[in-house]
């Protein structure tokens, strides 16, 4: 229980967006307590040369911002999860847990303390990591030009098409992302085909995302083609860039391969049993709430995946915790088409 | 996003090191409200942050020196102290210009520095003239609004030493009424009519000197002429908290706060909306904890609500806390429907 000078009017100042109910001293402190979550939760956008304006990795370029922290973490602008909380389970959310979320908070009102210096070590760990995150490609793609992003662009897509030249069918088991600008790039959507419009689609990959695991059957030639999204922060308005970033593909993982699918209509029916595996939103309509749910054939209706501020920026591929088993028949649902699913066929055992 | 400054860095917990509880933390020693990003140096003049020691006083809204351990009345009006924080300095007796933030240092004679407290940035959000103050949006600015029995409303303007300033820069209107300045350089006034009944709820606009952002909403309720300066005088007492030990016990207590945040945005009593909804906040924390996974999702939404009912009681603003409450009525009802699952 805090005192009730806890709860006077002590708001050291720090003026912003908005002043809240200022405290005493948090019991929380930047190097104990708040830094891990942000290594966690942020840390992939916001280090040293990230693609966030600011780093949250050390304590002087973090604190400035406490303010701005605190409004984005409740009004959940940040981190960037679209999923609504408690529906669906996925791996990698990176949503923040209500204990998380209370002691960031109150570390922003309670006078952002720092604790300890961070060591040598932990600075170190703050600048951008340049190597692959994942073991050493098996092959690496890269476009033959560089792309341009000139200055009057705000905002750039751009789609490659990348020839694997695999001369004989490979499934591929991870894939990862070496930014060639990583303050400018922001999303990378990867499909099998030799047009972004046409695509199979496979995977997004966003800053700090590290390598991103697949069971994917590329054939024998194939292409990969894939659509860059650049934003320039206000600190590189004007400027004019070139990148060449890469792509690292590793394979046989040993996973079972998935098939995918593009759902363009409201209600599909499986005509066969199979094990969901990954959902890859496409709505129509952005500024529209998103629901997916799967209805069995004996009629048991579940909400699988709910978006209510779909912010285009941030879609990404989302892949069940566990995969979800549904007979044929079963339907899935889409509030609004068009999603992509990857999914496993199943074997039903023999009636012998 | 617009500037965010970080003034004072706290170092540590409560010190023992004066004879009062105090604690320690960084000041510019001359821009204690600019932006500072870094513990080395102001960012406005350069000058080495300064270590300070801060410490709960009561003291009297009318006569800011005044510093006391305990509650009471003040020695010089008569009104009742009011809670507040202050800094903790040491000067010379025969040279007040030598001055201290640490103690234990000795003067020119040789003789121990004596200590004093001083008024501290957002020390003291204690209304001054018996009516209701909020602190604007830009973090700096306070304002304080009173309704006398006349009908005319009085808009004192502050800065973050709740003292008093010039509010020629200032735009402000209540309703669509505009506030003009009065012979007292630091109020703006209009005369809106005795109200018909009370509570008489005003929505006053205030542009401030300098912002780039839009006019800010206060919303100004008075209970009554009188009980608007004995409510304001109250708002600091906490009542017992504890966490109940069962879940049950929890979620009742949650009902309560629940209710209670209900009761002070019908009064308009926005400033105290932050002791409810943080107990609130603090009891679902605890049930999470008891009932794991299944109340994930609403805890997670209440804690948020709580946070920002906090935020926007603060400010003043009915249409910013009546979202903050929306959103932790409904967590309410998502707990109550993840408990009975």
């Amino acid at each position: 229980m805090r005192s009730k000078w806890t709860w006077t009017l002590l708001a050291l100042v720090w003026a912003g967006q908005v002043a809240a109910h200022e405290g005493s001293p948090s019991r929380y402190n930047y190097k104990r307590h708040v830094r891990p979550i942000f290594v966690t939760h942020c840390g992939g956008c916001h280090h040293t040369g990230g693609v966030g304006p600011m780093s949250l990795l050390d304590y002087p370029s973090a604190v400035p911002w406490a303010n701005a922290i605190k409004m984005q973490v409740l009004s959940e602008q940040m981190p960037p999860w679209l999923p609504a909380d408690g529906i669906g389970s996925f791996q990698h959310a990176r949503s923040l847990s209500p204990e998380e979320i209370d002691l960031i908070i109150d570390w922003v009102v309670g006078l952002t303390p720092e604790g300890a210096p961070l060591t040598a070590a932990e600075l170190e760990a703050s600048e951008l990591f340049e190597g692959w995150q994942m073991e050493e490609p098996d092959l690496v793609l890269a476009p033959a030009d560089a792309i341009v992003i000139g200055e009057d662009d705000y905002e750039l897509t751009e789609c490659l098409v990348l020839p694997t030249g695999l001369d004989e069918p490979r499934t591929l088991s991870e894939l990862e992302v070496k930014p060639g600008l990583p303050t400018l790039l922001r999303r990378v959507t990867i499909g099998l085909g030799d047009s972004c419009a046409s695509a199979t689609f496979i995977a997004t990959w966003l800053p700090g995302q590290g390598s991103v695991a697949l069971a994917h059957v590329l054939p024998k030639g194939a292409d990969l083609a894939v659509e860059i999204l650049y934003v320039k922060g206000w600190e590189d308005e004007g400027k004019r860039f070139t990148d060449r970033s890469e792509i690292g593909l590793r394979f046989d993982g040993g996973l079972t391969p998935v098939q995918s699918m593009r759902i363009s209509s409201s209600i599909h029916t499986f005509d066969e049993d199979i094990e969901l595996v990954a959902l890859f939103p496409d709505p129509v309509d952005v500024n529209e709430a998103l629901r997916i749910e799967v209805v069995t054939p004996d009629g048991v209706v579940e909400l699988i995946l709910a978006i209510e501020d779909y912010r285009a920026q941030w879609r990404e591929k989302y892949v069940l915790t566990d995969p979800l088993r549904l007979p044929s028949g079963s339907e899935l649902r889409l509030s609004q088409p068009a999603a992509w699913i990857e999914f496993i066929p199943v074997s039903r055992p023999s009636a012998e | 996003m617009t500037g965010t400054c970080l003034l004072a860095f706290v170092l540590s917990v409560p010190l023992q090191t004066v004879e009062r509880e105090s604690f320690e933390v960084w000041l510019c020693p001359v821009h204690r409200d600019e932006q500072a990003t870094g513990l080395d140096h102001c960012p406005v003049c350069d000058r080495e942050m300064v270590q300070r020691l801060l410490v709960p006083s009561y003291s009297c809204p009318m006569h800011q020196h005044i510093d006391q351990e305990d509650s009471g009345s003040c020695p010089i009006c008569n009104m009742n102290l009011v809670p507040t924080t202050r800094e903790l300095e040491w000067f010379c007796p025969n040279k007040p210009e030598l001055t201290s933030s640490l103690p234990g240092g000795k003067c020119p004679d040789g003789r121990s520095m004596h200590m004093r407290s001083i008024a501290m940035a957002h020390g003291d959000h204690n209304p001054k003239h018996g009516g209701l103050l909020f602190m604007a949006p830009n973090g700096f600015h306070h304002i304080e609004g009173t309704l006398d029995d006349a009908g005319t409303f009085q808009l004192y303007v502050y800065n973050d030493f709740t003292k008093p300033i010039d509010a020629s820069g200032f735009e402000a209107r209540v309703g669509d009424t505009p506030l003009l300045p009065a012979s007292d350089a630091a109020i703006l006034t209009a005369n809106i009519g005795v109200p018909e009944s009370y509570p008489a709820e005003l929505v006053v606009h205030v542009g401030f000197p300098g912002a780039h952002e839009d006019e800010a909403r206060f919303d100004f309720i008075f209970a009554s002429e009188i009980a608007a300066a004995e409510e304001t005088a109250t708002t600091i007492v906490l009542p017992e908290f504890r966490i109940p030990e069962t879940s049950d016990g929890i979620f009742e207590a949650i009902l309560n706060r629940d209710a209670r945040v209900q009761e002070l945005i019908g009064r308009g009593v926005w400033p105290d909306l932050y002791i409810p909804a943080l107990e609130a906040k603090d009891l679902v924390l605890a049930l999470h904890k008891k009932e794991g996974a299944r109340v994930s999702a609403p805890a997670k939404k209440l804690v948020r609500a709580a946070w920002l009912l906090d935020v926007y009681g603060d400010m003043g603003n009915r249409l910013e806390v009546e979202k903050a409450y929306r959103l932790f009525e409904q967590s309410i009802q998502e707990l109550e429907a993840a408990r009975a699952q």
